[in-house]
């Protein structure tokens, strides 16, 4: 814990990024190997884009200074797209929508 | 945390004031994840409505490369961001030396992207060879060109005079990750979710 202590929200979220970033490589070992995903995985790694663009836009991008509302804005842009991606392609996984 | 306040952005205003840099580069980067935003969702419809050929385009991608790039473009934006607290400090040099070491990281990024295109292109697979392909090109051609563009930005607010560097650090920083911020997006889309 004391090396946390030491360590800034800046450092943290940097280290944050490149250990999300090192579980979706899980996911590219995988996929370069052959491997589907489906729609459990595709949930998983949207959920680790949003984890990964909450951190640049509070952090990086330093919305955690700019309100509330700023914050708000930005995070459901993040959440509702990727939430739309996963819906499109689970429609597509679960045979609702695709080729005739 | 007394020591981690200094390197903080100073608390700001609300409104459109509230955010770091200049106020043009936001309105930019709003109208950048807009289109962005909507290229996403065309290409997860397009897949959905063939998402043979999908796969078969994806088996050629090389997604282990894709994460490297991952970690290069989120290095980066922290060096990026690193420089922006150096300005604040008042320690010009050790900030433009910072913003000079993102845009050199930044530019493995293109690196590595060379060696994707080279293999791709390599194989025969060009942005004419079917819908994957259009849209993989397209999309990962216009990012990459940001990320072009990105380094050029960051070389250039980083030659700033005393009087502007903070402002042009932020502004310069603040297009870099948005940058980032739709790579991470970008990155599982196109590479990962299949």
């Amino acid at each position: 814990m004391g090396l946390l202590k030491k360590i800034d929200r800046l450092t943290l979220s940097w280290l944050v990024l490149m250990g999300l970033t090192a579980v979706t490589l899980l996911f590219a070992r995988h996929g370069d190997a052959g491997g589907g995903v489906g729609i459990a995985g595709a949930a998983l790694l949207l959920a680790l884009a949003v984890a990964k663009g909450r951190e640049i836009l509070l952090h990086y991008l330093e919305l955690d200074h700019a309100g509330p509302g700023w914050r708000l804005l930005m995070t459901v842009w993040l959440v509702l797209l990727c939430g739309a991606i996963l819906l499109v392609t689970a429609a597509g996984a679960l045979g609702w929508v695709g080729p005739h | 945390m007394a020591d981690v306040d200094m390197t903080a952005p100073q608390d700001r205003p609300g409104g459109l004031d509230a955010l770091p840099g200049n106020l043009m580069m936001w309105i930019l980067i709003f109208s950048e994840l807009a289109v962005f935003g909507v290229a996403f969702l065309g290409f997860a419809t397009a897949r959905v409505l063939d998402p043979a050929t999908f796969a078969a385009g994806q088996a050629h991608l090389n997604g282990t490369l894709g994460a490297l790039n991952t970690m290069v473009l989120v290095t980066s934006g922290y060096l990026a961001a690193r420089a922006v607290a150096a300005g604040r400090r008042g320690a010009a040099k050790q900030a433009r030396r910072a913003m000079l070491a993102a845009a050199a990281v930044g530019s493995v990024f293109l690196a590595v992207k060379a060696v994707e295109y080279s293999a791709t292109l390599g194989a025969g697979l060009t942005i004419d060879s079917d819908t994957f392909f259009t849209l993989y090109f397209l999309l990962t051609g216009f990012h990459a060109l940001h990320v072009v563009l990105g380094i050029v930005i960051l070389l250039l607010v980083s030659r700033s005079g005393p009087e502007t560097l903070v402002e042009n650090l932020e502004t310069g920083a603040a297009f870099w990750h948005m940058v980032d911020l739709v790579w991470v997006i970008l990155y599982p889309l196109v590479y990962l979710i299949r």
